[in-house]
């Protein structure tokens, strides 16, 4: 069973995260954008935490980091958040049978599949509701260049996340040999 | 000890439960947008100055790269930007005298109502929005400083845009290239009004649409675009940018054009921020503005 300072310490490295990647996503990454695009550094958290932790935690990160963003520069609040959730709900259904390992193919398939689905929905709510149709342009010019530069950051990002998590995991298990 | 009955909710149903607290806030933050502006603004009063704290601390990093780069590139500019000063000297001699006379001119026209005598505050950029949709940024000053909701926001040559959120040390700002900008635009040359659309697809090869010109209007390419009189946030007279590519539209009744403004918004880091309103009218009293 996950012991209990195992939940706690997983719990501050998503909050921490969250707080950190929001702060690189709209300051440092606005200079170093390429093509014109920012990579959705919240998605990277989001997903990781679905399949580290499972769907509720996922839920709730992405719950978190929407709100965030929607409080921030949103007109609407909620938007975002329910996109980010559906993400986060998403990476936790493939928590079930998937474990974490040294392997880089599924997290960073998953998390440039989660930076699809949260670009195409708010095309939907928030373009295609004004009738701006031209799916296709958006798709080459925004989706495309963000996807593929959240997945070159995904690169760095997961595994640094990936390698906190798995301190935390060894850390719990000495614990319960200890015991 | 641990025999705590363990209640086990199925993600899906905490899926829907968080979907419907979203749902609420969406149809929430529509209909009461006034009442749920606080929230925002406290989330916006925490995260800001640790914006501006990574900002300033990254601005020095990269200035010092940079400098460290171009160090020889520098000399150079600096020689010839010493011959444009010698230049540009020179021609501001000429320049005052003109001013002169036109101080003078305008006088005598009561004509005193250019933008350069607005009250301005000046702002540094300090961070963009999240995502790549919109182009919305935050500026370093806010209510501390005397700026408010609608104020026009300048840099150097024209308009930037409209702030649309006020906290107490920042402001935000939507510029007149986001998407869902609409300025009520007037040719300065002949007075005929036009509407200039923000659109992030146009925006790409650098231009925004400009729409609603009279088909009988005798303008021409080049002709410079200002903000008009009946705009209903937008102060008159603030270049917006120069008109290119007309055409007729299909209607037969109104000509579209392609608008490239004034403003490099590319590198951009620093704005003016008038701090004079435009005087308060109803909303219903104009039709395509913002």
């Amino acid at each position: 069973m996950m012991s209990r300072g195992y939940v706690i310490k997983h719990f501050f490295l998503y909050v921490i995260s969250i707080i950190i990647f929001f702060l690189l996503q709209t300051t440092v990454f606005q200079w170093i954008s390429l093509a014109g695009v920012v990579p959705n550094l919240l998605v990277i958290i989001v997903v990781t935490t679905g399949i580290f932790s499972g769907s509720v935690p996922g839920i709730f990160c992405g719950l978190i980091c929407g709100l965030l963003v929607d409080c921030m520069y949103g007109n609407v609040i909620g938007l975002c958040a329910l996109f980010y959730m559906l993400d986060g709900y998403l990476a936790g259904i493939v928590h079930r049978f998937y474990s974490p390992q040294e392997e880089y193919a599924i997290p960073l398939f998953l998390i440039g599949l989660g930076d699809f689905i949260y670009n195409f929905l708010y095309y939907l709510a928030e373009f295609l509701l004004r009738n701006r149709q031209e799916f296709i342009h958006y798709f080459l010019t925004i989706m495309l260049p963000e996807m593929v530069y959240t997945l070159l950051a995904a690169v760095f990002f997961y595994k640094l996340l990936f390698l906190i998590h798995k301190k935390i995991v060894e850390g719990g298990k000495k614990k319960e040999e200890a015991q | 000890m641990r025999n705590k009955i363990k209640i086990t909710i199925q993600p899906r149903y905490i899926l829907m439960l968080c979907s419907v607290f979203c749902l609420v806030l969406i149809i929430l933050s529509f209909k009461y947008e006034e009442q749920i502006s606080p929230v925002k603004t406290a989330v916006g009063t925490v995260m800001t100055p640790m914006q501006k704290g990574i900002n300033s601390v990254g601005q020095l990093v990269s200035d010092k790269i940079r400098s460290w780069k171009n160090m020889k590139k520098l000399q150079a500019e600096n020689e010839r930007l010493q011959q444009e000063v010698n230049e540009l000297e020179y021609n501001n001699k000429i320049l005052q005298k003109d001013k002169y006379e036109l101080d003078n001119l305008r006088e005598l026209y009561d004509l005193d109502k250019n933008y350069a005598d607005y009250p301005k505050v000046a702002a540094h950029i300090i961070s963009k929005d999240s995502s790549n949709w919109f182009d919305l940024f935050t500026i370093d000053k806010g209510s501390h400083d005397g700026i408010q909701k609608d104020m026009n926001v300048i840099a150097g040559a024209g308009l930037v845009g409209l702030v649309y959120e006020v906290g107490e040390n920042y402001a935000k700002i939507r510029s007149i290239i986001d998407d869902k900008s609409n300025i009520s635009g007037m040719f300065l040359e002949t007075n005929e009004t036009c509407i200039v659309e923000g659109n992030l697809n146009t925006m790409e090869e650098g231009y925004l649409p400009v729409e609603m010109i009279d088909k009988k209007s005798k303008i021409k390419e080049g002709y410079e675009i200002v903000t008009s009189r009946v705009s209903s946030k937008f102060l008159p007279g603030i270049l917006i940018g120069k008109i290119s590519n007309l055409s007729v539209d299909s209607t037969n009744m109104t000509m579209t054009g392609q608008l490239k403004p004034a403003v490099d918004f590319s590198s951009l880091n620093m704005v003016l921020v008038i701090t004079e309103l435009k005087v308060d009218l109803p909303d219903e009293a104009y039709m395509y503005d913002e």
